[in-house]
């Protein structure tokens, strides 16, 4: 077993092992191939959602200039593949934007997710 | 509707079939950007206060022209001309009373960017007066 397979499978054992630590979610994957200028919009592929699980690393409410919310959500690589910012997160019936930046390891995706309030 | 119509008579423009034969993917500011090539566009549209009144504005359409690194400009040089022969000049009007014309361009002094040093970046810009009718 080479050392790649070898990591993913140590995190998935721990996103295991922590149980409800981690969070369910839905994630839906959105696929933004253009735009058309014609129509002024983007052109979009057809929808990918994945109930999965993240673990929350981080969660603050920032006032300064307007109330908003933003966690930093950590998600297993193989569960969730490639995302992007035109994603969306939803955690207990609530969504989530993704911003940037998108860190990726080839293991976990850590991603800040934003919600206005 | 002065913005929001100036947008629709400069987005005409990349949407015609002669403009997508060009094969230079183009994309709109607020975009981002899917695009594996490394050549390709991003369109601004800066309306100004400048000579602006309820119908009508001035304002600058700035195009970023992005190539790849190390080749030297010509390929900028290029899509700056192709560029020219779809603006310089030219009246829009996509429906209603309101007329957008563009004017004179002009091409910046390019540099590598700062996001991708891969890409070249130079930035072209064309000036632009809407004039509408009440």
């Amino acid at each position: 077993m080479g050392y790649q397979s070898l990591v993913t499978k140590q995190v998935s054992l721990a996103y295991a092992q922590i149980q409800d630590l981690a969070t369910d979610v839905v994630l839906s994957k959105k696929t933004v191939t253009g735009f058309n200028f014609g129509t002024g919009s983007n052109i979009e592929g057809s929808e990918v959602v994945v109930t999965t699980k993240a673990v929350v690393n981080d969660s603050k409410k920032d006032t300064e200039l307007r109330n908003k919310q933003v966690k930093e959500l950590m998600f297993k690589k193989e569960d969730v593949g490639d995302i992007s910012s035109y994603d969306t997160v939803t955690i207990s019936g609530q969504e989530w934007s993704i911003g940037t930046p998108i860190v990726d390891d080839g293991f976990v995706v850590t991603v800040k997710a934003t919600r206005e309030l | 509707m002065k913005y929001d119509k100036v947008s629709d008579d400069i987005f005409s423009v990349f949407a015609t079939a002669e403009w997508v034969a060009e094969s230079i993917p183009t994309y709109p500011q607020n975009h981002i950007t899917v695009n594996p090539s490394n050549e390709f566009i991003r369109i601004s549209i800066v309306p100004s206060s400048f000579l602006s009144t309820l119908d009508s504005l001035s304002g600058q359409l700035i195009i970023d022209i992005f190539t790849p690194a190390g080749n030297g400009p010509k390929r900028s040089f290029a899509i700056a001309d192709i560029l020219d022969q779809y603006l310089v000049g030219k009246s829009l009007n996509t429906g209603g009373n309101g007329v957008t014309q563009f004017l004179a361009s002009s091409l910046g002094a390019g540099d590598l960017d700062r996001d991708n040093t891969n890409l070249y970046r130079v930035i072209y810009t064309i000036s632009f007066n809407y004039t509408g009718v009440q």
